[in-house]
């Protein structure tokens, strides 16, 4: 308490200092002026003492004297920052870039992979995985078996990946993403509805009625937060559901889906497939490494319980949380590091920048510790000056980090496991004040080293500029050093250009440019009506073709490069030639002309081949290579529908269809992945398809006329998914863009840092060589020879850098493989690329010092001796 | 200690009449009465004592300072703690 006041009053010192003083001055006079009348004025000051030192004593006593001899260093370095603004603006320009690109990066680390996802105790959060296993996902009955068996976990659910519905409002349809999951998963994660409740066992039941939860969003911008929705029944795609509860605002959950249905038992093969991923809570008190012991011998009971059903690998358990990162997590920590390079560059260019101006003001130094200021003194000076810099620097970067965050992470190409906005917080700040401080620190140090070798007698005694100056050993140091961490970024940079080439170079397989698509989901009507669907896709498609301007039109089932299908399908007569599953893409005639795939063998698809015609069909040269090899496929049998001589799907009623031709493999998922085996049947030929298409437009077309033939051939069907077939190449490319920008921009800036790093050191060397030149010159050296000697020396230091960079770099480019495309990490196109623009940087930036070497007057120089 | 005193036994006085006190009633203490402030400005601080502008005899406007209750206990301490060490010594030199 007393010590609390105490405090209270040294503060109110602080605040009313003005008034404290001039109280202490009255003070003394007063005594002063008695005492004078009582005893003379001499004898008054004898008795009295240094006035001034006493009252210094007494502001001492408040303890504030170290505030006021900082706040006087402060005053000093503004004014010697604003004095010298050039080089102030370079170095708070390099900070406030370091510590930008730190932050905007932290933010995105810290949001993503350090903050514990939005659930109580998050991080006893499991799933079921298959580690070793493509498909990591489970299926219905192992899912019941772990519920009814697990010890280990409290509670356990199953969920699907989402999947776009139409919520049909009145007279529009708003496209929903929904997600089924089974019971128990809100209480897994812990999470408990805000209205109503979830779902309950006899939601999921075949015929129970149909149940619906909606997210927050969806409930306050579709609804309007009605309190009393529970109850109230909403149209999905056409089917009624009854809303039986709104999950809490802040909720999320992987892909963020708009509504969640209940995951249902259908009684039919879709049970079979793992296609359920699952979460589950631990017990209080059980260990990861328990529950993998007990998952291990539940997939052995499960297996000895149903020999005959199927031979999936054992099921194991991992955490959560760390799988949900597990993407993401190299990468971040990938990029982090590249930021963190960039911030050490920087500092090493602003130590640089910082020894040379001690250089030039070693005279003012010696000066003031000849005056009597300690060395101690003299470096609180510089790290005031330093501080400064860097929380300019922090503070401007800072701003631009607010500024960056979102179009970063707008533009990001992975998922960002949070449901908030990345943003700044108050953990970002005071990481950011670290690095502030970190760095001050960093790059104080080796002017610091200097500054305390400092010879004041020497330094004075000397004068005129000739001699004076440091050594640049520390100098030359430092920017060996910058260039072999730039090599790293540039290599780095390199290496993502290059993959980006490549797979701008890969043969798509079909001509996208000139092509727009868009989708017609279907109505309610036609879903249930399939002869309208025909109907209304065979006028939509002669509609398209004599719009004017449209070259050509066709629709497809699914587009290239959007989607992977899993279909059986199987060579008739060899249940061994087997791919796993395939891709089956349902066309109109004229397809392959739109979208300019060729055909390389037989015939494409055309009038001939309608509803009641022979059936047929055509492969992919994937598929011509894997079961004909060499022969000729025409004419052979393939079977829809039937996968190791089973028939997998009862309601296809397919027959052997003959293989007519041969199809130019096109690009299915994504650029980096090759061609999948595809199978193509007319849309005429597969009633059983009750899908939407997705119609692609060769031609000049606006989307006005598009909307307006589409709600010609049928009122009740909106178009949507509008974009160029360019864009869909594009959205595949996304990472490799951002990836190579990215690090692009890392590049160009350690490679700008670079540069002025070794242009600073060579002019710095130049000016204080001028009389050596100048006496070399009287000499009867040539221009040449002097532009060439200062040439030497700047590519002299870059090659230093490289070759300690590239050595270093070695190591780096490995952990980038995963982001690499068909060029490997110690690619030595890469390399020797990194190594020509080093060298070229490394010539310009000693270009224009030694330029100036050679204008050096030699009377002049010498004169001036 | 005995700026302390002072203010106990006078009540409430400025800093001039501080000194004077303790040099009449000390007589052989010579200190420089300059230093008496640096030591009340430590006393403000320690909270032994508050100081006020008021009317000095002459019509003057001085700063009076003011013993608190946290200075009287203060007070009391040092003045024990002196009187140990003047037992310690005085039995010291007794002895010789």
């Amino acid at each position: 308490m007393e010590r609390f006041d105490e405090l209270r009053r040294r503060l109110m010192f602080l605040f009313r200092r003005r008034e404290f003083e001039s109280d202490l001055e009255e003070e003394m006079r007063f005594h002063l002026e008695m005492k004078a009348r009582d005893a003379g004025p001499d004898a008054a000051r004898r008795q009295f003492g240094n006035a001034t030192l006493l009252s210094e004593q007494s502001r001492e006593a408040w303890g504030w004297a170290s505030l006021d001899a900082w706040l006087g260093d402060l005053k000093y370095a503004t004014r010697m920052l604003g004095k010298n603004s050039g080089f102030t603006a370079v170095a708070v320009l390099t900070m406030a870039l370091g510590i930008g690109v730190n932050t905007v990066m932290f933010s995105v680390v810290y949001a993503v992979l350090l903050r514990s996802l939005p659930y109580p105790d998050a991080s006893r959060l499991i799933r079921a995985a298959r580690p070793d296993a493509k498909a990591d996902s489970v299926n219905m009955p192992e899912l019941a078996f772990w519920k009814e068996h697990s010890t280990s976990v409290s509670s356990m659910a199953g969920y699907r990946d989402p999947w776009p519905h139409g919520l049909n409002l009145g007279d529009r349809t708003e496209t929903v993403q929904t997600m089924e999951v089974s019971t128990d998963f809100l209480r897994t994660l812990q999470v408990a509805p805000q209205i109503g409740r979830e779902f309950q066992p006899e939601d999921t039941r075949p015929k129970a009625p149909r149940a619906v939860m909606l997210s927050d969003r969806l409930w306050r911008q579709t609804f309007g937060g009605d309190h009393g929705i529970a109850g109230r029944v909403v149209t999905i795609d056409g089917v009624a559901y009854t809303v039986v509860g709104v999950l809490p605002a802040g909720f999320w959950f992987e892909n963020a889906p708009d509504a969640l249905l209940p995951l249902r038992f259908t009684g039919t093969i879709g049970d079979l497939g793992s296609n359920t991923q699952s979460v589950a809570r631990l017990k209080p008190g059980v260990s990861l490494a328990r529950a993998r012991a007990e998952f291990a011998a539940l997939s052995e009971s499960y297996r000895r319980t149903r020999p005959a059903q199927e031979n999936n690998p054992p099921l194991t358990a991992q955490s959560y949380q760390e799988w949900l990162r597990g993407d993401v997590r190299s990468t971040l920590w990938l990029l982090f590091g590249a930021s963190a390079l960039l911030l050490l560059i920087a500092c090493t260019n602003l130590a640089g920048l910082l020894l040379a101006r001690l250089a030039a003001r070693q005279k003012e130094v010696a000066m003031r510790m000849a005056l009597g200021s300690g060395a101690g003194r003299v470096l609180r000076q510089f790290l005031t000056e330093n501080l400064l810099l860097s929380v300019l620097g922090g503070a401007v970067g800072l701003a631009a980090a607010a500024w960056l965050l979102d179009g970063f992470v707008r533009l990001a190409p992975f998922k960002l496991p949070s449901a908030e906005r990345i943003h700044l917080d108050w953990t970002v700040l005071a990481f950011t004040g670290g690095i502030v401080i970190g760095t001050t620190l960093l790059f104080s140090l080796a002017p610091f080293v200097n500054a305390w070798r400092l010879n004041v007698y020497e330094t004075l005694k000397t004068s005129g500029r000739s001699g004076a100056g440091g050594r640049t050993c520390t100098r030359s140091l430092l920017v060996v050093g910058e260039t072999a961490l730039s090599v790293a970024l540039v290599l780095a940079a390199a290496l993502m250009i290059q993959s980006l080439y490549r797979l701008h170079r890969q043969r798509l397989g079909f001509d996208p440019r000139g092509v727009v698509t868009f989708r017609t989901p279907l109505s309610p009507q036609q879903r249930r009506n399939p002869a309208e669907l025909r109907a209304f896709n065979q006028d939509l498609l002669e509609r398209l073709q004599m719009l004017p301007g449209v070259r050509a039109a066709a629709a497809v089932s699914l587009l290239p490069l959007t989607s992977q299908g899993n279909f059986p399908v199987e060579h008739a007569g060899h249940p061994d030639h087997d791919f796993g599953g395939m891709e089956i893409r349902h066309v109109t005639p004229g397809y392959f002309e739109a979208v300019r795939t060729p055909i390389v063998l037989g015939r494409g698809f055309d009038a001939r081949d309608a509803e009641d015609a022979p059936p047929v069909i055509l492969v992919n040269e994937t598929v011509a290579r894997a079961w004909w090899s060499q022969a000729s496929p025409l004419g052979d049998r393939v079977v829809i529908g039937r996968f190791r001589g089973k028939d997998l799907s009862s309601d296809t009623h397919e027959t052997p269809r003959e293989v007519i031709g041969v199809v130019a493999d096109t690009k299915t998922v994504e650029l980096k992945a090759a061609p999948r085996p595809t199978v193509y049947v007319p849309l005429a030929q597969t009633s059983w398809y009750d899908g939407s298409m997705n119609w692609v437009v060769r031609g000049n077309v606006t989307a006005t006329a598009l909307d307006r033939t589409v709600a010609a051939a049928s009122p009740a069907v909106r178009m949507d998914r509008l974009r160029s077939m360019e864009e869909i190449v594009a959205s595949t490319t996304t990472d490799s863009r951002f990836y190579a920008w990215l690090f692009g921009a890392f590049a160009g800036f350690a490679l700008a840092l670079t540069a002025v790093g070794v242009y600073g050191l060579l002019a710095f060397s130049v000016a204080r060589r001028t009389n050596e030149i100048g006496t070399r010159m009287a000499l009867g050296a040539s221009r040449g020879s002097v532009l060439a000697m200062i040439l030497k020396q700047g590519i002299a230091l870059t090659f230093a850098g490289l070759l300690l960079g590239l050595a270093g770099a070695v190591g780096l480019a490995r952990s980038l493989a995963k982001l690499l495309f068909g060029v490997r990490p110690l690619d030595p196109v890469s390399f020797a690329a990194v190594a020509g623009v080093l060298l070229c940087v490394g010539l310009v930036a000693s270009y224009l010092p030694a330029r100036r070497a050679t204008r050096v007057d030699p009377m002049e120089a010498l004169r001036n001796e | 200690m005995l700026v302390l005193k002072t203010l106990a036994r006078l009540g409430p006085m400025h800093g001039y009449g501080i000194a004077q006190h303790i040099q009449q009633t000390s007589e052989i203490l010579q200190v420089e009465e300059g230093s008496l402030y640096p030591a009340l400005q430590r006393m403000l601080i320690k909270g032994w004592v508050t100081a006020e502008w008021g009317q000095s005899d002459n019509n003057r406007r001085a700063r009076y300072y003011r013993l608190t209750p946290l200075g009287r206990k203060q007070l009391s301490v040092e003045i024990s703690e002196f009187e140990r060490v003047m037992q310690a010594i005085t039995r010291v030199i007794q002895t010789a």
